[in-house]
């Protein structure tokens, strides 16, 4: 974002929202109103709702603080008509007592917006004249976080959306390194439900049933691996969930008892290969360590999957001595074939991929100096 | 060589006294990194390294362009989001390419484009330092980590810092690699180490590492770079720093049970264990 050419009371407001989001908002496109103009001060907006995102156009005027922003929703939500209302805590009150002087006036307008929002969601939903939907609201009502909405699929049929938040039981200690406490990562887990409507009215079968989870959690857990229970005949979701929170609860206790097992392994290589020069220390899935073979020195990349230690790391040397025409170091295949046995504890793997290693090394140095040779 | 620095601290603990040496990741950070590369625009970059097999009319300056080319891209196929500047060193510091990018094209051309400009018979490093907190400022806002890695080449030239940095502040990592000519009576290389060595531990957020080179071996150069790749949160001691090990040479170490409390014992015949010399 240039700062330059934002004002600088707007830039705090869009900063704090950066900084101080509960949920992923996300600022796009941060613009000036004419062509070639040099104010910036109208951005695209992406706003969670119901585990995808609705953009909305925020319009500032650049030239004055004192004028409220304007927002406009998106082509399907023209009915959405969050003026309407005018009572104390309602975006109009907002707008209309809108000052810059604290910079969480802009955050606060859009968090306002999109509670409105998720209620003229809820009230469609709630329209929906299907006996089916009609009680899944009634037994989720008690359900914490749950959002749901009306959704137009790209046929122009519409799809009744419900986004349940899972909770699982996260034992203690937190994830090693992480500045994510356990619980953020670990909870954010959903679950999303649709409803494809024909003519106003559910199908008989199952719904289409799918997990979200945040994209930093793929180097841990993949949720697109989780099977999930099959949907028995006429359940409602509030009878589902219990059986899913419990496979997925198996599954994320196997993913984190797996980061415990990649970190002790790449403990357990600094005996044989000295300090590592690089360890991602946060979700355990890579490392790189400098290595010499007499007058040799080269650099070993291990790679570490989910599935640690059942699939092994792949391993790629790299050379510090050797350049191709373009000047770069030189790079071996990737190994994923060296002896290995999930049953080994760490230090007998670290001793087997040093062994690996220092007889590989000599063959890579080789391979180096062919292609040098080639080179000339 | 006389009048090397002595450290303390260092001096006091006969080696078997010393802690073993662990690797805990428990604990440890990993944010990724904007590197500043600051290169030496002096003349004296332009003093030719040791000839090697089919290495030939090499200077310094070619070899640290070599260097460097090694150390982004070994940095990239580390962690994809680490991110490269540059800056050249003149009397004071001099931005070449402010703007931080993880693109190799853009940072390869960066460094080629690299030349020296002439005699600079000052160096004050308080420009550089500087410019590096400012920058941390940003790098930290997006949850990553600044260092600073000069590549400096004057046998004569002492750098001063005018404007000390404010003691408790400390923003960013800094690291030196010093190529410099024999110590001679008309030039002063172990002075300059000395007042690097100083910064280093005045400035730096985390272990600052410096090594410093009369070979003129590119070979031992790209070496150094290497062992610099280690990232700032997760470094030891400088003297502490043990790899690389030489695969050739080592004897299997005992692997570590529960009932035998100490580290596994490793062989090491005349290994240059690349520890820092107070003097050279």
């Amino acid at each position: 974002m240039d700062a330059r050419a934002v004002p600088t009371w707007l830039h705090a407001q869009i900063e704090y929202l950066r900084n101080n989001a509960p949920l992923p908002l996300k600022v796009e496109n941060l613009r000036a109103g004419t062509r070639g103009g040099h104010v910036m001060d109208r951005f695209t907006l992406l706003v969670p709702c119901c585990l995808s995102n609705v953009k909305w156009e925020v319009v500032f005027n650049g030239l004055d603080a004192k004028v409220a922003p304007d927002i406009i929703f998106g082509v399907d939500d023209e009915s959405f008509q969050p003026l309407a209302n005018s009572s104390e805590f309602s975006p109009g009150s907002f707008l209309r007592d809108w000052t810059v002087t604290e910079p969480n006036s802009l955050l606060k307008l859009i968090l306002v917006t999109r509670g409105s929002y998720l209620d003229y969601q809820r009230h469609r939903v709630e329209a929906v004249n299907d006996p089916r939907v009609k009680f899944e609201i009634n037994t989720m009502s008690g359900l914490q976080g749950l959002e749901m909405c009306i959704t137009t699929a790209s046929d122009r049929s519409e799809e009744v959306n419900f986004a349940v938040p899972l909770v699982l039981e996260v034992e203690a200690p937190h994830l090693p390194g992480s500045h994510l406490p356990s619980s953020t990562l670990w909870n954010d887990i959903s679950l999303q439900v649709k409803f494809p409507l024909q003519r106003g009215q559910t199908s008989a079968g199952p719904p289409q049933l799918k997990l979200v989870a945040p994209p930093a959690m793929r180097e841990v857990f993949d949720v697109d691996d989780v099977r999930l229970p099959v949907w028995p005949g006429n359940i409602c979701l509030v009878e589902y969930i219990p059986s899913l929170q419990q496979t997925l609860q198996q599954q994320v206790r196997e993913a984190r008892a797996s980061i415990a097992l990649r970190r002790s392994f790449m403990e357990a290589l600094f005996p044989f290969f000295g300090r590592p020069l690089e360890a991602d220390a946060t979700y355990c899935r890579r490392i790189s360590l400098l290595a010499s073979s007499g007058a040799f020195t080269f650099l070993v990349h291990l790679a570490l999957p989910i599935q640690f230690p059942k699939v092994q790391p792949t391993l790629t040397f790299q050379s510090s001595q050797h350049f191709d025409t373009r000047g770069r170091p030189l790079v071996s295949r990737t190994y994923m074939d060296y002896p290995w046995s999930p049953r080994w504890d760490a230090p007998q793997m670290a001793q087997r991929i040093m062994d690996f290693v220092a007889d590989e090394c000599i063959a890579f140095k080789k391979q180096c100096n062919d292609l040098l040779h080639h080179q000339r | 060589m006389q009048g090397g620095r002595e450290h303390g601290e260092h001096q006091g603990l006969q080696p078997e006294e010393q802690a073993p040496l662990v690797y805990d990741m428990r604990g440890m950070g990993y944010s990724p990194e904007d590197i500043l590369l600051c290169v030496d625009a002096d003349a004296e970059v332009n003093v030719e390294m040791k000839a090697g097999v089919g290495v030939k009319g090499l200077s310094r300056l070619d070899a640290v362009k070599q260097a460097l080319v090694l150390f982004v891209h070994s940095k990239l196929l580390m962690h994809s989001q680490h991110r490269f500047a540059v800056a050249t060193l003149r009397n004071n510091a001099v931005w070449y390419r402010q703007e931080f990018t993880n693109d190799m094209e853009i940072i390869g051309q960066a460094v080629r484009g690299l030349a020296s400009g002439g005699t600079f018979p000052r160096c004050d490093l308080s420009e550089l330092f500087q410019m590096a907190a400012t920058e941390a400022h940003s790098s930290h806002a997006m949850d990553r980590t600044l260092r600073v890695l000069l590549i400096y080449c004057r046998s004569s030239v002492v750098p001063e810092v005018t404007l000390q940095m404010p003691e408790k502040q400390r923003l960013f990592t800094f690291d030196a690699l010093y190529l410099h000519d024999k110590p001679t009576r008309d030039n002063c290389p172990q002075r300059v180490y000395d007042v690097l060595v100083d910064a280093l531990e005045r400035v730096s957020e985390f272990e600052g590492y410096i090594f410093e080179s009369s070979s003129g071996s590119a070979r031992v150069l790209f070496r150094h770079i290497c062992v610099l790749l280690s990232h700032p949160q997760q470094r030891c001691a400088q003297e502490e720093f043990d790899a690389p090990k030489d695969l050739a040479k080592m004897v299997a170490p005992v692997p570590r049970t529960s009932s035998s409390g100490g580290l596994p014992q490793l062989r090491k015949e005349g290994e240059d264990d690349g520890s820092v010399p107070r003097t050279f």
